[in-house]
């Protein structure tokens, strides 16, 4: 007997690398640790997504340093995602990749029957543009507002309180790396922890807390005697 | 389950999800004569029994149906309140915290009584009615929920989220309740709702004990290429199941 009913599919996670390409970020081997960083974690990330398949995991990327531009903007399945290098060089407009992650965040494109999406954040430096109303935008989209939200600090240079302002959650900190390991330990967190999470996630009460997923504590950060940046 | 003129029939099947993490169905089902209530446990790490929470909750919901309160949503809340905390007291936890949130879960229900349809819903799922041609209506249009959010019992404004109608039962000919699991494991809203339509015109034709006898694996296939999650439905049926409706009335051949 035929199954009632359309076809079957597995629910969305859009994940979102936000990466910061200004000029600062050639100094100190910085882009290319990030480079190296996210293409370590992409086969993790494969896993990962893997091991709950009830979630397709679609994965793209925004440089931004003079403008923003989209690094890979097509929705890519995990186990087909790939990395090209990132060049570094401008300034910081933090502001216009958030813009143009809101307006993948509409629906449409987006589903109501999507999983909460991820946006992970990687900079150095302070925003050159009004990044707060852009964030503002995108916390008062329906999707925005229920994205996890993940920042990671390079170096001693990078702007807390901007980052703050993207995470929008008091349980989730900001990642602070000074060496490459510890990037390559944040990058690998939020691409195969945090996703997990996102795929998986129990029901949540309405307005229960500023985050719709529980996102799992962060490793520690490594010894500061390593600090390079 | 036959009476009232309205068969009930259902299932529920443990998330695939949860069997691959070894944990346990966190749906409820609840079925009567001319009634039906299903309850979606919350299940994450802070609402640890919300199995028993969606236990308590059909059984909740079926009574305050029974009863014919109106509006049932302070009755609704504050007896699975009570029950909750009977249960808490009766079953104490040395190492963790019990709260309502331990408990936290939906709850869907519907109770036809002669030519009245009941409806009410606190939290995700879906209860769509189908009427005689195979349309297919949703109760409760719930544009604001979105992702894994939900309204639940155990919220201090419980009473104040239920969702409640009562309407005529006119041509409806089916009913079906639904825990989110099953909406969410369809590509799109279109593919779900066809599935209450496809029921009727299988019932129609193949009886409904066959129906019966199928939807668990139904259930369980959609669990497992969709959602991941519990999936639980109750169907209430007109008796004796009626004929299609023609989509076109015939028009009367005139005089030559």
């Amino acid at each position: 007997m035929r199954r009632p009913g359309g076809e079957l599919a597995s629910r969305p996670l859009h994940f979102i690398w936000l990466c910061d390409c200004s000029g600062s970020m050639q100094t100190d081997g910085k882009i290319q640790s990030l480079n190296n960083a996210i293409k370590e974690a992409v086969p993790h990330m494969a896993k990962a997504a893997d091991e709950n398949p009830n979630a397709q995991v679609f994965v793209r990327a925004i440089r931004f340093s003079d403008g923003a531009h989209w690094h890979v903007a097509d929705p890519t399945p995990v186990d087909g995602f790939r990395w090209a290098d990132l060049a570094a060089g401008g300034m910081t407009d933090l502001g216009k990749a958030v813009a143009m992650v809101t307006e993948q965040l509409r629906i449409p494109p987006m589903t109501d029957r999507a999983l909460p999406p991820v946006l992970v954040l990687v900079s150095d430096g302070q925003p050159t543009d009004d990044y707060k109303a852009a964030i503002r935008e995108l916390l008062a989209t329906p999707w925005g507002k229920r994205s996890v939200r993940i920042a990671i600090a390079i170096g001693e240079d990078a702007d807390h309180e901007a980052l703050k302002t993207f995470i929008a959650n008091p349980e989730i900190p900001v990642l602070q790396a000074n060496n490459s390991e510890a990037l390559v330990g944040y990058i690998r967190w939020a691409s195969t922890v945090v996703l997990k999470a996102a795929s998986a996630p129990a029901s949540q009460l309405r307005a229960a807390s500023a985050g719709n997923v529980p996102v799992p504590a962060p490793p520690a950060s490594s010894a500061a005697s390593d600090d390079v940046w | 389950m036959s009476g009232s003129g309205w068969r009930t029939i259902g299932a529920s099947v443990r998330g695939a999800s949860h069997v691959r993490r070894n944990q346990p169905n966190q749906d409820a089902l609840l079925l009567g004569e001319g009634a039906a209530a299903v309850a979606d446990g919350h299940g994450s790490a802070t609402c640890f029994r919300s199995d028993i929470g969606a236990a308590i909750a059909v059984d909740v919901a079926t009574v305050v149906m029974l009863e014919e309160t109106v509006p049932p949503g302070p009755v609704l809340a504050e007896r699975w309140r009570t029950r909750v905390e009977e249960h808490m007291a009766a079953h104490p936890d040395p190492d963790r915290e019990l709260t309502l949130r331990a408990y936290g879960s939906t709850a869907l229900a519907v109770r036809v009584t002669g030519d009245e349809l009941r409806c009410l819903q606190i939290g995700d799922g879906d209860i769509l009615l189908v009427d005689g041609s195979g349309a297919v209506t949703r109760q409760f249009c719930r544009n604001e929920i979105l992702g894994v959010e939900t309204e639940s019992l155990c919220m201090r404004d419980a009473a104040a989220a239920v969702h409640y109608a009562a309407t005529p039962v006119a041509n409806t000919e089916l009913v079906m309740l639904s825990t989110d699991g099953y909406a969410n494991s369809f590509r799109d809203d279109e593919g779900f709702r066809r599935v209450a339509s496809d029921l009727l015109a299988m019932i129609r034709e193949d009886g409904l004990d066959t129906v019966a006898a199928s939807l668990p694996l139904w259930l369980a296939e959609a669990s497992g290429l969709g959602s991941g999650d519990d999936i639980t439905v109750a169907l209430l049926v007109r008796e004796p199941v009626q004929e299609p409706e023609p989509e076109h009335p015939q028009e009367a051949d005139g005089d030559a």
